[in-house]
């Protein structure tokens, strides 16, 4: 009896240690059957490097017009290289994105990855945690394209602002885009007889007037939250022009945050989100641009990017965007602020790295390059590119000279709370939040004091 | 007497167990060792980056920090959100699971519909109830327009939370209610025949048979509500993304880990830090729960 159960107990052991060597074994086989192709391609002479099937894997964020215009860009290429498809792999933006991006990178399954610009974090920034392109690059998971041709396509100051670390490129950056602007509804505007704003009390004036009139003045996503503080991005650029300058006073203690900026930005931020229409703070993104383009509210502070859907929401709208005119003084107000948008870069581990400097090459093309950037509506990096849409051939002008904005400037410190990871935290604001300017100001202050001292 | 033998044969049932022992290790045992070993060190998420240990100062930094606001807040909202999750949802469930387990018209169809949002999953209901709740045009709005009030629901610092509680009992009521039928029905009815037959009134058939029978079935619902809740981020990420007032500890250890927050991004040493702690709490408030409810089991 005993002596069967030991047998039995064996049995199971040896039957289960078979399963895993089972396992083990069709691992093996997986392996040797992925790499026979390349053997066999390589000891046969008629099969050349321009033959053999590739598929490059681009790992990128849904967003609609985004992956349409892949789409487009990849029929083409593989029409030119018949041999190399192009497969997506991709994830919801922002969060789920960089969770995506980091597996990726880290299993070595990606050829061609997308991200933002850089910005690594500067000197100065001592006690500030280390950006995540950054991290990537340091460990070496980001291939190197210092000196590729197709470089030369694109201008100057994109690839030295957001591609430039360590002084070597490492990719190439599709377009710029400002998130300091305002769309407005020219129609409710000229019902109302308004002129485009320039300076903040003529934006109140506006303001006051559509409210009379029964309209909305603002509406915003309120309730995804960082909506908030990418508009709170102008206040702040309004009121300090130079703000790398005022960075850097910040770091080194000239600056406080409780310094008179601190106290008008968010006084003025407090007074726009009072002509807000009302349930802003429960609106999200989504639908943000569905309550503007259905002339509920006159006025969104968002993204440029955003003006292809307000126009497909609404096809017979007539609007236009003008900068945040936070400052007193109409000069301070003309400038637009944002980041450069989506970059391409390649995986260092990529099998396929010659394929992935194709794809680059072929996107950098100017035919195709304009084509691209005119689909997503960015400004342009590289120079000479016809701009097809009227709203951005409008702003153009204006929006080239586009100056970074102070969320991609700032760095915050590794233990950064609710208060300093933004020098912007307008989302603890009446009635966004709980509290007032001075409230938070002191706050920001304690905070940041608290962060310095840990430094050292 | 031991029944598997002497000398070698002694240890055959342990070889039935190894298999699962193994599987159990690699995967559940060996990482949690892990994540104690990480909270010690500052590695981040990227493969290749140079990482070493550094002591104390992720704790420091929890607790120390210019965040350890935010922690302090997340920490007293987990506390708040397991408080009130449990208590309510074992309370109503149990009450749910009385009314359909008696031989109502339709209560196949009842335990389908408490049991459905348990099978829909958190992302499903959490977007049933972002709609439901929408300010502008939502349903809930119109019910409350009705009594001349409006509010913004998830996007006002002050009711984000409680709703978030509502709506994480409201998806997790099914499971403790099937958990408390199976209890029901396990319930000899000679039981309630005999409680009948000495005169008992609804009222004391269920103090004095029901809820002593009941009382190993309490436990577990109560201790996995427990347990649940203290852990609890995917409502939260779901309903309030970002919001500064709704953050409880497990959203800040995905923040930490995952977040591409510019205060801590990738840090998956920290992440493990807080995740530590977190497991310190659960730890503390489901032993403290267990020993008391035992006890109580024994008693009655």
């Amino acid at each position: 009896m005993n002596s069967r159960l030991t047998k039995k107990g064996l049995t199971v052991l040896t039957s289960s240690l078979l399963v895993l060597a089972l396992a083990a074994c069709g691992n093996n086989n997986n392996g040797k059957s992925s790499s026979s192709p390349a053997a066999t391609g390589a000891a046969s002479p008629s099969a050349s490097e321009d033959t053999k099937p590739i598929t490059l894997k681009l790992a990128t964020w849904e967003q609609p017009t985004n992956i349409e215009a892949f789409q487009k860009l990849n029929e083409k290429f593989t029409a030119k290289y018949p041999n190399i498809t192009v497969t997506f792999d991709t994830s919801k933006p922002d969060g789920p994105y960089q969770t995506l991006l980091q597996t990726r990178l880290n299993a070595d399954d990606a050829d061609i990855v997308t991200s933002f610009a850089i910005n690594p974090k500067k000197d100065y920034h001592a006690g500030a945690a280390v950006p995540a392109m950054q991290q990537y690059i340091d460990a070496g998971l980001i291939e190197d394209l210092t000196g590729k041709a197709f470089l030369n396509n694109f201008t100057p100051e994109s690839l030295k602002d957001a591609m430039t670390y360590n002084d070597k490129v490492w990719g190439i950056d599709v377009g710029m885009v400002t998130y300091t602007g305002v769309f407005y509804n020219k129609e409710l505007f000229e019902k109302n007889n308004l002129k485009v704003p320039t300076t903040w009390p003529e934006l109140l004036n506006v303001a006051k007037t559509l409210q009379d009139s029964g309209v909305a003045p603002f509406t915003m996503a309120g309730k995804d939250i960082w909506p908030l503080g990418m508009a709170a991005n102008g206040f702040i650029a309004a009121l300090e022009p130079d703000l790398e300058a005022f960075d850097k006073k910040i770091w080194s203690g000239e600056v406080k945050f409780t310094d008179p900026v601190f106290k008008e930005m968010l006084e003025k931020y407090e007074q726009m989100m009072g002509y807000m229409e009302k349930g802003f703070m429960g609106v999200d993104y989504a639908s943000v641009v569905g309550r503007f383009a259905a002339g509920k509210a006159a006025m969104l502070p968002d993204g440029m990017w955003n003006a292809g859907a307000i126009a497909k929401a609404n096809p017979d709208m007539k609007f236009g965007y003008f900068p945040m005119p936070v400052s007193d003084n109409a000069e301070n107000n003309k400038n637009f602020y944002g980041k450069y948008d989506m970059s391409l870069m390649i995986a260092a581990h990529s099998k396929n790295k010659e394929a992935a400097l194709k794809y680059l090459e072929f996107f950098s093309e100017p035919e195709n390059y304009s084509e691209f950037v005119n689909a997503v509506g960015f400004l342009p990096t590289q120079p000479n590119v016809t701009l097809k849409d009227p709203f951005l051939q409008e702003i153009a002008p204006q929006a080239s000279k586009m100056k970074l904005a102070m969320d991609i400037i700032w760095q915050a410190p590794q233990g950064a709370g609710n208060y300093t990871s933004s020098v912007t935290p307008v989302q603890l604001l009446k009635p966004a939040g709980k509290e007032t300017p001075e409230e938070i100001m002191n706050n920001m202050q304690k905070e940041w004091e608290k962060e310095m001292a840990n430094l050292k | 007497m031991y029944p598997f033998g002497k000398s070698w044969s002694r240890l055959s049932p342990y070889w039935f167990l190894l298999p699962a022992l193994l599987i159990y290790i690699i995967f559940s045992f060996g990482p949690s060792v892990f994540t104690i070993i990480y909270s010690f060190t500052d590695i981040t998420a990227v493969q290749g980056t140079k990482w070493q240990f550094i002591g104390w100062d992720n704790y420091k930094e929890f607790f120390q920090s210019g965040r350890t606001p935010v922690y302090y807040a997340a920490l007293k909202r987990t506390l708040i959100f397991a408080a009130a999750v449990t208590g309510i949802q074992t309370a109503l469930g149990l009450f749910i699971a009385i009314v359909i387990n008696t031989k109502l018209r339709g209560h196949m169809f009842f335990r389908s519909l408490i049991f459905l949002p348990v099978v829909l999953g958190v992302t499903v209901f959490g977007l049933v109830w972002t709609l439901m709740l929408n300010p502008l045009d939502g349903p809930v709005q119109k019910i409350w327009e009705l009594f001349g009030s409006s509010s913004t629901f998830l996007g006002s610092p002050d009711l984000a939370f409680p709703l978030t509680i509502f709506i994480q009992i409201w998806g997790a009521l099914g499971y403790t209610v099937v958990i408390f039928l199976a209890g029901l029905q396990s319930i000899p009815g000679d039981l309630y025949e005999a409680g009948r037959i000495d005169g008992a009134k609804a009222w004391q058939s269920f103090a004095h048979i029901t809820w002593p029978m009941l009382a190993p079935t309490v436990t577990v619902n109560l201790l996995l509500a427990i347990v649940g809740s203290l852990q609890t981020y995917e409502v939260i990420f779901i309903l309030t993304p970002n919001n500064p007032y709704t953050s409880v500890l497990g959203y800040e250890v995905y923040l930490a880990a995952f977040g591409s927050n510019a205060g801590v991004s990738l840090r998956q040493g920290f992440a493990s830090t807080v995740a530590v702690l977190q497991f310190g709490l659960v730890l503390v408030v489901a032993l403290i729960a267990q020993f008391y409810l035992r006890r109580r089991e024994v008693q009655m």
